[in-house]
């Protein structure tokens, strides 16, 4: 079993992906299947970036073992007020210096629930709790 | 395979070669570089880092051409951007010529072909994207550090394989030994003919570095001609700046060099390359045109290209692409998933011994080759000239 975690600071546009990038490279250290890291990758980011935009802030964890790969998405809030509109594509709350940075097209939560074998969510106003988790079988 | 090689003797065991490496293939060892063939993409990062010639990328030399009865040489598009005129590609082909071929053959006509096959993948394609494969150094990288994106790969279509087959198809009845030498404008190209990509087998002969052909190409200049009819599309095809098809510009993403092309890589593992259906990706600076081994500079090169495509008309070849049968290599890693986390624990606990600073004054590129060598116990924490220092004080 292998844990890692990473901290997600709030609105830290200049280091927006570098989590992501670093268990994109730990992912290709164990040699995933490049589909499955494909998936993983893609998914990761959109939850990491995601946390940048909308939080105060959280923490990346990642738990592996020989059968599934969880990644949990944590921050301190402010929570989304309507889960079920923010899992509709297309449908964003992203502010405008946002979207200049080129965020925010309203597709992030339902692209990392197509990527993801488990997709859970949890919000409230102290935070938000996404769950995804990858079947690792050859 | 790496055509990089290593003279010992001009070393100063520097190791800026060593930091270079964009793929961590070199190692110093007992007092000598070692690079391991089969990680290197012979980008050339490490001979242009070595100040002390002790690295070199040759190919064959044209000793060679008295083995055969018909020798033959294939001129890359890129070759015709050194020239500033057509005019003066027509000399240059003379001059080719004159170093002992009875043929010289321009590729841009089956480059051109490859363009248009290309021009109508790209019209088709919806998201995600294809990536090119027409330069061996970006195929190489994406095999080694970017595996989750060879699916999207275009099937290697080489120019210069597919006039090779058609000269030997054209010259088998001769009954004579016919000797086909391809001039190589990057590093990359000149293990090609032995060890194609994509393939298991080449009819080139020879892969020639167009840069040792220099000296006796530039005396000879001026006093030979040769007709050439350059492919429009040939040209394009080896210009980044140029490569586009009309209606679908926006789709296409250029990137040319290590970095740039590595950013983009990145970010298409990531899915972050919306709206674009193409990528268009050379190791050399704006495309074959800047290739390594050619004498002119990259950005004269593209002017010359642009100027070339007022004038030249010629017609591309008539090609049947034909689907290799030969996928990219499998990724042979077959140990069980949960060996390779166990390794991977065992090589991170080492990791956690050491500084971190990928100083390379261990002899592998950083401390994570080095806890990998550490964990499979080809070395010790005592080869850490950091930790040694800091146990000491």
């Amino acid at each position: 079993m292998i844990e890692q975690r990473y901290a997600i600071g709030h609105a830290d546009y200049a280091n927006a992906g570098k989590v992501s990038s670093q268990i994109k490279s730990f992912l290709k250290q164990i040699g995933l299947d490049p589909t499955l890291l494909r998936r993983i990758a893609v998914a990761c980011y959109e939850a990491e970036i995601n946390m940048i935009i909308h939080s105060y802030g959280g923490e990346i964890t990642l738990a592996m073992d020989e059968n599934s790969l969880d990644l949990n998405f944590k921050d301190n809030g402010p929570g989304i007020p309507d889960v079920e509109k923010a899992m509709t594509p297309g449908w964003s709350t992203a502010s405008e210096k946002a979207r200049e940075f080129g965020f925010g097209a309203g597709m992030g939560l339902p692209n990392i629930k197509r990527m993801a074998d488990t997709f859970e969510i949890q919000s409230t106003q102290s935070g938000t709790h996404v769950h995804i988790a990858f079947k690792v079988n050859e | 395979m790496s055509v990089v090689t290593y003279t010992l003797a001009k070393c100063q065991k520097c190791m800026k070669c060593l930091r270079v490496c964009p793929v961590e293939a070199i190692t110093m060892k007992d007092e000598r570089v070692r690079i391991n063939k089969s990680r290197c993409i012979n980008c050339g990062k490490c001979i242009d880092s070595c100040v002390h010639q002790g690295l070199q990328a040759k190919g064959s030399t044209l000793a060679e051409l008295e083995y055969y009865d018909v020798k033959i040489a294939l001129v890359p598009s890129a070759l015709l951007a050194a020239a500033s005129t057509v005019d003066q590609i027509e000399e240059l082909f003379g001059t080719i010529k004159s170093l002992g071929f009875d043929e010289v053959v321009d590729l841009s006509p089956y480059d051109g072909a490859v363009a248009n096959e290309l021009y109508g993948m790209i019209s088709d394609q919806k998201e995600p994207y294809l990536i090119s494969s027409f330069c061996p150094v970006v195929n190489r990288l994406i095999e080694v550090k970017y595996p989750m994106l060879l699916e999207y790969m275009v099937p290697p279509y080489r120019s210069a394989e597919l006039a090779s087959r058609r000269i030997r198809e054209e010259t088998v009845k001769l009954n004579q030994k016919v000797g086909i030498f391809l001039l190589c404008e990057c590093i990359a190209k000149l293990p090609t003919s032995k060890y194609p990509y994509g393939d298991t087998s080449s009819e080139i002969d020879h892969a020639l570095s167009i840069v040792d052909l220099f000296p006796r190409i530039s005396k000879e200049m001026g006093n030979h001609r040769e007709s050439v009819d350059p492919s429009p599309d040939g040209l394009k095809l080896a210009s980044s700046a140029h490569f586009t098809t009309k209606g679908h510009e926006s789709h296409i993403l250029r990137a040319d060099g290590l970095e740039k092309v590595q950013l983009a890589l990145d970010l298409a593992e990531f899915g972050q390359l919306k709206g674009r259906h193409y990528l268009h990706l050379s190791n050399c600076i704006n495309g074959c045109v800047g290739g390594n081994l050619l004498w002119g500079n990259p950005f004269e090169a593209t002017q010359h290209v642009s100027e070339h495509l007022k004038t030249v008309r010629g017609t591309n070849a008539q090609v049947v692409f034909e689907a290799s049968e030969e996928s990219l290599d499998e990724v042979n890693e077959r140990k069980s998933i949960q060996e390779r986390i166990l390794e991977y624990a065992r090589v991170n606990a080492q990791l956690e011994q050491l500084p971190g600073y990928d100083c390379g004054a261990c002899g592998f590129a950083s401390c994570r080759m080095m806890a990998e060598e550490i964990a499979a116990g080809r070395a010790t924490l005592e080869n850490c000239r950091i930790r040694n220092h800091e146990v000491k004080s």
